[in-house]
């Protein structure tokens, strides 16, 4: 069978590469160990947070499903942050994990040019360096030019239970060894990560009059920008809050010595900001306790998720430390946690089309990238979907700049940087944050919807008109000044804010209000009443915003001048002395034609750019 | 272009011209072995590092030069970081100049000013403090400039930046994790103890830009500023200081007609002594110039000298000129001329300045005692001293953003309050890492004299 795109893994980064592919037109196939769990959620019941949610918003502007599929199956909806600026503020959504699945195998079977198979991959076709297709556990051979692995944590996968082990890809499920060990053979450079979950416990057993409560927010605000924000009222469901102690603690430390994880059982690293609670105690003994938030799973509320408490301690003791905790003195535990160990690739082994260097067409996308995170991965698999595509047709690849969003970012640092532990996404990871907001995440990249062709013709026209009213909203704001009249003065005074002194442009005016809202917009500048609700939010974020924008604009267009320096034929990279020996050998094999290009090439450091930079311009002063 | 960039070996006089007893040439660069070994007609292998070699050293048509002693330094134990090779010879410009041409025709190229500081700040031997404390200290002409910059010479600055930046870092490690782990449990005090650090760092910066500002005069001579109305005997007492010390500097002429400025000694400083023109009412809009010239040289002077004459009474000018001194905050002087002759002035008015009775016919000593006093009170300051004023624009700059990141933090709009601590960070690092701007770079090493 001949297809023109082969997707490996049904998860979050698959289901987004095969949906973004099929949807490009492309005749696609997604290969899954078990159709039931496509978009199962292996963690926890949750979508989006801090810098985490940003990358959803980011996914739905391009065209992915995520947001779509949170929207329809959320039970809580709350935006973390709320009480900080807009740039830093987190969307978040408890799901119902089984009507998310559900809703995004629906979706998969239902596109059109995507089928799906229930098989097992157990090796690729290559010949002469380039993909030509996948074969199955059931022998059969399916071909494509472009193949995207997105096998999540299934590559050699190792479940470990106290001094159990298994092999299992996720609990209950085939771990796929043959495929694993064919990419070792083959040179990859493969290393092993650890990650892990914690119990879940039945509803019945938990007592929660005597935790807090953590409602979602009212109202709830959806992800996708294409939700109808107006109609939106799903019932939202709340969290609880509880906290271990110093019981819990005790009965942790006495079991250390039955922990694969300082046992020397597992040898993967695990994630530094989504730790154990036994590394939590054995890192952090001062503290007297740790938060626990307790999450309902799905809408009848039979099962909850113990966020914080994830473990991989042997059962015993699992039960024991769960029973400590206050309201879960009666706890029944439904699973029990674990840790699992699994394959990854050095993303420094890939472009940022996240095909690979060695073989052409084989693309990986996902937690197999060395990520954490149903987004991280989602938005590497509609990256790795959308570049296969674009290859196929012969197109330019499709890179998001690290001034154009955390999708961005992400891949600049996985494929430049690599990574040694769970990589995750974090606010303060994007140098632009303050214009990377989850709020104008249609307006930055719808350009690429249009492209692709991933969104509704109506949709695209909607926000292409909604970002020209906010311009010119702006520009009405920078170019109009106010005097310090009594009146204006007055006005000012009895909403609250500081008066002017001087002739002031009206974007100040804004921008050094305590707190700027539409009334009060209006009020001072009648003109401002046309724009819509959805518009003023906008116009206002940016004129508190225009200031620094503009300043995080100047470096930009700064940093891009550096990179359009051309790199003189057969320079000389040994000559410049501050950059390390394995910088030079780097660049000296791949002699980039720009400081662009060399900026690109993993490993290579903004610092190490601009000592180059440095270096040519004083060469072409011949002062070197 | 490429061309320029392989013809990298450069050469200079390290030593400045004149009649020394040995001059130096120093070449830099890749080809620095071979130069060394055309020259001196040796194998390359001769040349062992950091071993001084007697040796014949010929020109081009192989006739000798001189005969001197070779020193080879292998990259990287050198003053460039490159295989330097240098040239000690005989006194005087005539021999220097015949081997520095030698060193060119053998390939190398006559160094720009300070290009070997350069290159010793290009890869990576010292940092820009310290090859700003480089420039200066070549330059320097007192025993606290030079004892100033050998400290900085010793990476005080570096450590100084480096400390400031860890504490702007820290604070910013705290915001990012309020930021990015909005869900956990974060003590509540923490925004109220990163205010009073920040501020305490922000008082410390504010402090060393003063102290540095004060103390300016320790590199590039302190400015002392004469006034008082005519005939009061100011043109005596600065011929009077001028003859004290011999060791004149330079006679600079003023940079109007109305101020004089010359250099002089007192004590281990050297001292730019300022006459003013006076301070009256004005007649016409020439002298009304004057004296807004006069006020402004007193607030930029670091001591005033105001001479009075104790043998008249307290006229208006005298008057105008204390009321003056009520409104400047520097360090104030009063000198009561003339104190040989009968005493007519009020010496109460001049009370709160301990004023200093001097004749500039026969004793002045007074007044040369009352200033070493003071400019000793300068040099005995052990805090850390910026030197340049770049290094102070830095710091100011990154003073300026702490103070903006305080309001963002008290509203709670940490991504602001991260963004100005970033900057804050950068500011600093500039000083001793100004990488990206290459016009200061330029701009900096062209201070230097040739050859170093």
């Amino acid at each position: 069978m001949k297809y023109d795109v082969i997707v490996i893994g049904g998860g979050h980064a698959g289901i987004e590469a095969s949906l973004a592919s099929a949807r490009m037109g492309a005749n696609t196939l997604l290969i899954t160990i078990l159709a039931e769990q496509i978009g199962a959620s292996s963690c926890n019941p949750a979508i989006g947070g801090l810098a985490k949610g940003h990358l959803v918003k980011e996914i739905d502007a391009i065209g992915g499903e995520m947001g779509l599929c949170t929207d329809a199956t959320g039970l809580q909806f709350r935006i973390l942050n709320a009480s900080k600026g807009p740039a830093v503020r987190g969307s978040r959504a408890q799901i119902d994990m089984d009507r998310y699945r559900i809703y995004m195998r629906d979706v998969v079977l239902n596109t059109a040019n995507l089928s799906v198979k229930q098989e097992m991959v157990d090796g690729i076709v290559i010949e002469d360096g380039e993909i030509k297709g996948v074969e199955t556990h059931l022998g059969n051979i399916y071909n494509a030019s472009k193949v995207i692995i997105a096998s999540g944590t299934f590559l050699n996968g190792l479940i470990h239970i106290g001094e159990k082990r298994q092999q299992a890809g996720r609990q209950g499920e085939f771990a796929s060894i043959s495929l694993a060990n064919q990419l070792r053979d083959m040179g990859f450079d493969i290393g092993r990560l650890k990650t892990g979950t914690c119990a879940r416990i039945a509803g019945e057993s938990i007592d929660f009059s005597v935790m807090e409560e953590q409602p979602g927010d009212e109202p709830p605000i959806p992800f996708s920008f294409r939700t109808d924000r107006k109609n939106f009222n799903p019932e939202q469901l709340p969290c609880w809050v509880t906290y271990t102690n110093e019981k819990t603690h005790q009965i942790i430390e006495s079991n250390f010595y039955r922990a694969p994880l300082f046992s020397g059982q597992i040898e993967g690293i695990g994630p530094r900001y989504c730790p154990s609670i036994e590394d939590k105690i054995n890192r952090f003994s001062e503290r007297p306790r740790h938060q626990v938030f307790v999450e309902p799973q799905t809408r009848e509320s039979n099962e909850f998720y113990l966020n914080g408490l994830s473990t991989s301690l042997p059962t015993d003791v699992q039960i024991e430390m769960i029973r400590s905790i206050k309201g879960l003195e009666n706890a029944k535990i439904v699973r029990f946690g674990y840790a699992i160990e699994y394959d990854f690739i050095q993303p420094t082994e890939l472009y940022h089309t996240l095909e690979s260097k060695k073989i052409k067409g084989l693309y990986w996308a996902g937690q197999v990238n060395g990520t954490t995170g149903y987004e991280e991965a989602a938005a590497q698999g509609l990256m790795a979907g959308i570049n296969a595509v674009l290859a196929l047709r012969g197109e330019e690849p499709f890179v998001l700049g690290r001034d154009e969003a955390y999708i961005g970012v992400l891949i600049d640092d996985l494929v430049t940087k690599g990574t040694n532990e769970p990589y995750r996404m974090f606010t303060s990871r994007a140098e632009y944050r303050l214009l990377l907001r989850e709020d104008n995440a249609d307006m930055r990249l719808i350009k690429y919807a249009e492209k692709f062709g991933l969104l509704d013709r109506d949709f695209i026209d909607k926000t292409i008109y909604k970002k020209r009213r906010i311009q010119e909203a702006l520009e009405i704001l920078k170019d109009n000044y106010s005097t310090p009249t009594k009146e204006f003065s007055l006005i000012l005074q009895e909403m609250g804010e500081q008066k002017i002194n001087d002739k002031t442009a009206w974007i100040d005016i804004v921008a050094r209000m305590k707190e700027p809202t539409k009334e009060k917009l209006i009020k001072l500048f009648p003109q401002m009443s046309k724009y819509s609700d959805e518009e003023m939010e906008q116009i206002l974020i940016e004129a508190k915003y225009a200031r620094y924008i503009q300043k995080q604009k100047n470096q930009i267009d700064k940093m891009q001048e550096m990179l359009k320096v051309k790199v003189p034929e057969e320079f000389d990279y040994s000559k410049v002395h501050g950059l390390s020996n394995e910088i030079v050998e780097k660049l000296q094999k791949a002699t980039p034609p720009t400081l662009f290009e060399a900026s690109r090439i993993s490993g290579i450091t903004p610092a190490a750019i601009e000592i180059i930079h440095i270096y040519i311009k004083m060469a072409q002063k011949g002062k070197v | 272009m490429y061309q320029e960039m392989t013809k990298n070996t450069i050469t200079a006089t390290a030593t400045s011209g004149g009649s020394s007893s040995i001059s130096i040439v120093r070449v830099s660069g890749e080809n620095a072995l071979d130069i060394a070994s055309k020259i001196t007609n040796k194998t390359i292998d001769s040349f062992t590092p950091r071993e001084a070699i007697l040796s014949s050293l010929y020109d081009k048509e192989n006739s000798l030069i001189d005969r001197g002693i070779v020193i080879y330094f292998k990259s990287p134990n050198s003053y460039t970081g490159e295989d330097v090779v240098e040239f000690q010879c005989h006194g005087g410009d005539l021999i220097a100049s015949e081997i520095l041409s030698a060193t060119i025709e053998a390939g190398a190229r006559l160094a720009e000013p300070g290009e070997f500081t350069r290159r010793a700040f290009l890869n990576g031997k010292i940092d820009m403090s310290e090859a700003e404390a480089i420039a200066k200290l070549i330059e320097a002409k007192s025993v606290d400039a030079a004892r100033i910059l050998a400290k900085q010479l010793k990476g005080e600055v570096g450590i100084f930046v480096n400390n400031i930046r860890e504490k702007i870092l820290h604070a910013l490690a705290y915001s990012e994790v309020m930021i990015d782990y909005a869900e956990e449990d974060i003590p509540d005090d923490i925004i109220e103890s990163l205010k009073t650090k920040l501020q305490n760092l922000k008082n410390i910066l504010t402090k060393t830009i003063q102290s540095s500002e004060r103390r300016k005069g320790l590199i590039e001579g302190f400015s002392i500023a004469f006034i008082g109305k005519p005939n009061v005997g100011k043109s005596s007492l600065l011929n009077a200081l001028l003859s004290y010390d011999r060791a004149i500097v330079s006679d600079i002429a003023g940079t109007t007609r109305d101020t004089i400025e010359e250099r002089i000694r007192i004590g281990s400083h050297i001292v730019r002594v300022i006459d003013t023109a006076g301070i009256r009412e004005a007649k016409d809009k020439i002298e009304e110039i004057g004296v807004a010239r006069s006020i402004d040289t007193l607030k930029s002077a670091d001591i005033i000298v105001a001479l009075f004459d104790i043998s008249q009474e307290l006229d208006n000018e005298d008057k105008k000129i204390l009321k003056h001194l009520e409104n400047i905050d520097k360090n104030i002087i009063v000198a009561l001329n003339k104190s040989d002759l009968k005493h007519k002035i009020d010496i109460s008015a001049f009370e709160k300045y301990n004023p200093v009775k001097i004749s500039t016919k026969d004793d002045f000593e007074p007044l040369i005692e009352r200033l070493k006093d003071i400019l000793d009170s300068y040099s005995t300051e052990e805090d850390l001293m910026l030197i340049s004023q770049r290094q102070i624009d830095a710091v100011k700059e990154c003073a300026s953003e702490i103070e903006l990141s305080i309001t963002p933090l008290e509203d709670g709009e940490l991504e602001f309050f991260s963004y100005h601590l970033k900057e804050a960070a950068e500011k600093i690092g500039k000083i001793t890492n100004p990488y990206d701007n290459e016009e200061m770079l330029d701009r900096m090493f062209g201070e230097f004299c040739l050859g170093k």
